[in-house]
């Protein structure tokens, strides 16, 4: 028994423990969790023998991690949490950046006759969220845009998708499953535009709009966020999807 | 005690012997995106639980998580083996993690971890535990950070102290001045409930 033992300390609440007493003390967490040596666990069993109160402290501490143990917030959502991810890697290995659920900023040469305050709050609105909410927004701003931005500053290899919240936009509700809109880039030739998307299983409806945009239909039961995974999955895109915001390397938050 | 919630004690469905860690980062090095497939498989939660007790908010601790692991698929190629997978892994949230709270405002991040509340239905059991549970959340919340991720990381993780001192970048006495300083403070903040 150490002397501190026999003298009764309160070894919780006493900092000056001699230097065996508590040097063991400090190591009850590790004592409970299981990770000391043998030796150690022995020289911690063994003050517990002889000092009641050190028994009593690791009573405590064991009470304390089984309750923190037990209330560990159960997580659910690991599978879209894995699509994201892997939507990410993808991203990355064809050249683009990706960042998930976080604003991001896409830089463009100032191309639009808007006064800057009311540009910039266009902007804003595309980089506010990733949620389908702002699918809508985004969609009517780009539309909006392509009226003013005649010549926006793309790479060739970005894409714009886009879905409205319903799988279809207003007045185009159609049979063949879920619209998209994707923005292709100015100098991409439309058949080029055409037989990338029907290589994954898509179909252009309409399009090119003035600025760019196409809309296209997905077919069969696929949903619309199928859709969008396969296009993801096939080229550099910029997406606004639910909790994901795709931005091209080199144009992260500013 | 058992290490709970350790993530090497995690064998496979199969009854297989769980694959090695060092040879799935080095898989992962090598560009296997089925391989990081099972590598957030067996840490996602974990790194979620762990962010989401440091920062009490969901969209925080799902960006350190996603961050993480984004850090692990960049810099597997990296990874010497000097020390286990789940200590650099968790090294790297607890950085991500002190990175996004020093650049948030406290406002920010007001906390909003859900904790269950007892219904009009629940036994009285449940519902002391309920009210210990969240008391107990309360008081956790109050320690300061570094307190909190090695009372996390020892009591909840499984880490061994020389561990968390790798983990959280410091000497293995600070890490135990850290974890006597929180139960000090967990016990006068819990009172006889700690």
């Amino acid at each position: 028994m150490s002397k501190a033992s026999e003298n009764g300390r309160q070894h919780d609440q006493d900092p000056e423990a001699s230097d065996v007493d508590e040097a063991l003390f400090m190591l009850i967490p590790w004592h409970v969790n299981g990770t000391l040596s043998p030796e150690e666990d022995a020289r911690i069993l063994a003050e517990a023998e002889a000092c009641p109160r050190f028994a009593a402290e690791i009573r405590h501490q064991r009470r304390l991690a089984t309750a923190l143990i037990e209330m560990e917030p159960a997580q659910n959502a690991a599978g879209a949490s894995w699509q994201r991810l892997e939507a990410m890697v993808r991203a990355e290995q064809e050249g683009v950046s990706m960042q998930p659920a976080a604003p991001a900023r896409r830089r463009r040469a100032r191309t639009s006759w808007l006064p800057r305050w009311l540009e910039d709050m266009r902007r804003e609105t595309l980089w506010l969220g990733g949620g389908l909410g702002l699918a809508l927004p985004v969609m009517a701003a780009l539309l909006l845009g392509g009226a003013f931005d005649r010549d926006p500053v793309v790479n060739p290899t970005e894409f714009i998708t886009m879905t409205t919240p319903d799988g279809g936009s207003a007045g185009e509700a159609g049979a063949e499953g879920p619209r998209l809109r994707l923005r292709a880039p100015a100098e991409m030739p439309e058949d080029a535009v055409a037989a990338l998307v029907t290589r994954h299983g898509l179909r252009v409806l309409d399009g090119p709009s003035t600025g760019g945009i196409y809309t296209l239909s997905a077919a069969g039961e696929v949903t619309e966020q199928e859709a969008i995974a396969v296009l993801e999955r096939a080229v550099p895109v910029l997406a606004a999807v639910p909790g994901v915001v795709v931005v091209p390397v080199g144009s992260g938050p500013e | 005690m058992n290490r709970t919630l350790d993530i090497m004690s995690l064998g496979s469905r199969s009854g297989e012997a769980p694959e090695a860690e060092i040879d799935l980062i080095r898989s992962i090095a090598e560009g296997d995106l089925a391989a990081f497939e099972r590598l957030h498989q067996r840490y996602y939660t974990r790194l979620m639980g762990f962010a989401l007790r440091m920062t009490q908010r969901h969209d925080a601790a799902e960006e350190i998580a996603s961050d993480t692991l984004m850090a692990v698929w960049r810099g597997a190629g990296n990874f010497r083996g000097e020390s286990k997978a789940s200590t650099w892994i968790f090294g790297i949230a607890y950085r991500q993690a002190m990175k996004l709270l020093s650049r948030r405002k406290p406002l920010d991040m007001a906390a909003e971890i859900d904790e269950e509340l007892p219904s009009a239905t629940t036994g009285e059991e449940e519902v002391e535990m309920l009210f210990q549970r969240h008391t107990l959340s309360n008081a956790l919340a109050q320690l300061p950070l570094e307190q909190r991720a090695t009372v996390q990381l020892t009591y909840v993780y499984g880490y061994r102290l020389s561990e968390i001192a790798a983990i959280t970048g410091c000497p293995e006495g600070t890490v135990k001045s850290r974890m006597f300083h929180a139960r000090n403070r967990l016990r006068a903040l819990l009172g006889g409930a700690s």
